[in-house]
């Protein structure tokens, strides 16, 4: 299948065409852009994990190079849905320094353990170290691990800590840190203003939170959170809150589907890279089911949402990305960057029905010239 | 709704995927138990993917574990 065909596969909002950036990622998952791009064509442009422990570079002139490999301690089998959706997920870079924080599970002998850990690197093109910022944090071969990983606008890092699948009720317990929002400083550590000032926990009761990403205009973080058969949801993150988990996904949410769809990697359109009507919408990817074939009624869009004047509910939500391929491709990653909006497609089509690694791009959705 | 043991609904089925499915469960060949018996394994709650299943959404099952709580009624 030729790069054009791949985009034919896709259809997308009236006024806007699907580029793909960059082929050959195995398992492509989140996105991360520099903040500031330097122009050299071989300097970086952005970053994408890959589930099974690498970390690609993807540079101005759209060359995809190895930053960081084999970060996983254990071998992944590939289960879809089950104990193959796991592994490395969340990636932000920092913005001083250019280094990347990245969420992974690793392999402890009492049993699966989540971690956040920095890259070091000199260039921005090959990792040359690296620091854990916290670690030993029980988990499992399953969905529901530590998911994103972003920078605030108050310089701390957050981290999206899902509740482990096994025991939902940890999501409630202030003393488990599985099923929260986390807030620390870079190094990990405790910042002094949390709503505890002994705890890292900035929010609490939530149960998948794969998605996260920061609103310039209120300053504040959004997540995505995955329900169990019904309820996956949008929620704008306020210090101290809880949202309810087990008990409920709708509390403090601002939208959510009854319908499933999985919804990952979320972005706010605020820096201009479309029509001034899409100014501040939020755009979500809805996986849809963990392994399907061909389009469904469950996920594999991309769907855009205005919110209402004081952020406390979705006042329209809209298709802007449907999958119409045979393939097994579904948005995943999704990240603002130069000249447009960037996804990932996670398993890529997988031609003919037969499965190999190395198949997931990167697709640039820009408006029509 | 009772859900059909049928060779069509085993190729559904991802119990196989599951991280409660342990060693015991894998060696048996045990699976769909939505549709068959429980397990008679000895395991570890490590998690449930009964909700992600095709066989969930087909026949409207409302539970999880079913590999402790056996078939559907």
């Amino acid at each position: 299948m030729t790069i054009d065909d791949k985009a034919k596969n896709w259809w997308v909002f009236p006024g806007f065409e699907l580029e793909v950036v960059a082929s050959g990622l195995d398992l492509p998952c989140n996105i991360a852009f520099v903040p500031e791009p330097t122009e050299p064509p071989g300097d970086p442009l952005f970053y994408v994990t890959e589930l099974y422990g690498n970390v690609k570079v993807v540079t101005n002139d759209w060359q995809v190079l190895p930053f960081a490999e084999n970060l996983l301690n254990y071998t992944p089998d590939h289960r879809f849905p089950g104990t193959g959706e796991s592994g490395l997920i969340g990636v932000c870079v920092e913005p001083e320094s250019g280094d990347l924080f990245v969420s992974m599970i690793y392999e402890a002998e009492d049993g699966m353990k989540n971690c956040v850990t920095r890259l070091l690197s000199k260039d921005g093109l090959k990792m040359d170290s690296q620091v854990t910022i916290i670690d030993g944090i029980p988990s499992i071969r399953a969905a529901h691990q530590v998911q994103a990983v972003t920078i605030g606008f108050d310089g701390k890092l957050y981290v999206n800590l899902g509740d482990g699948m096994i025991e939902s009720s940890v999501a409630q317990d202030d003393n488990d840190l599985r099923g929260k929002i986390l807030r620390m400083n870079l190094d990990g550590s405790i910042p002094e203003d949390n709503p505890d000032p002994e705890s890292l926990v900035f929010a609490k009761g939530v149960r998948n939170p794969f998605g996260a990403a920061w609103r310039r205009s209120d300053q504040s973080l959004y997540i995505s959170d995955n329900g169990p058969e019904r309820d996956d949801r949008i929620a704008k993150v306020i210090a101290g809150e809880n949202y309810g988990w087990p008990m409920t996904m709708r509390q403090n949410s601002i939208f959510w589907w009854h319908y499933t769809h999985a919804p990952t990697a979320i972005a706010f359109m605020q820096d201009g890279q479309f029509l001034d009507d899409f100014n501040d919408e939020l755009f979500v990817c809805l996986f849809g089911s963990a392994h399907a074939w061909g389009p469904t009624p469950k996920g594999k869009k991309i769907v855009k949402m205005a919110l209402n004047n004081d952020n406390t509910a979705v006042h329209s939500a809209e298709l802007f990305l449907v999958y119409e391929g045979e393939g097994l491709a579904s948005p995943c990653g999704l990240a603002f960057g130069p000249g447009g909006l960037y996804f990932s497609d996670l398993f890529g089509e997988q031609e003919d029905g037969k499965e190999g690694p190395g198949q997931g791009n990167i697709y640039r959705i820009k408006l029509r010239a | 709704m009772k859900v059909p043991d049928t060779q069509e609904n085993l190729m559904k089925c991802i119990c196989g995927g599951c991280p409660t499915h342990n060693a015991c469960m894998k060696e048996k060949m045990q699976g769909m138990f939505c549709a068959r018996d429980k397990t008679d394994c000895e395991f570890t709650k490590q998690g449930c993917i009964c909700g992600e299943c095709p066989l969930k959404s087909e026949y409207m099952l409302s539970g999880m574990y079913y590999c402790e709580a056996g078939a559907e009624a």
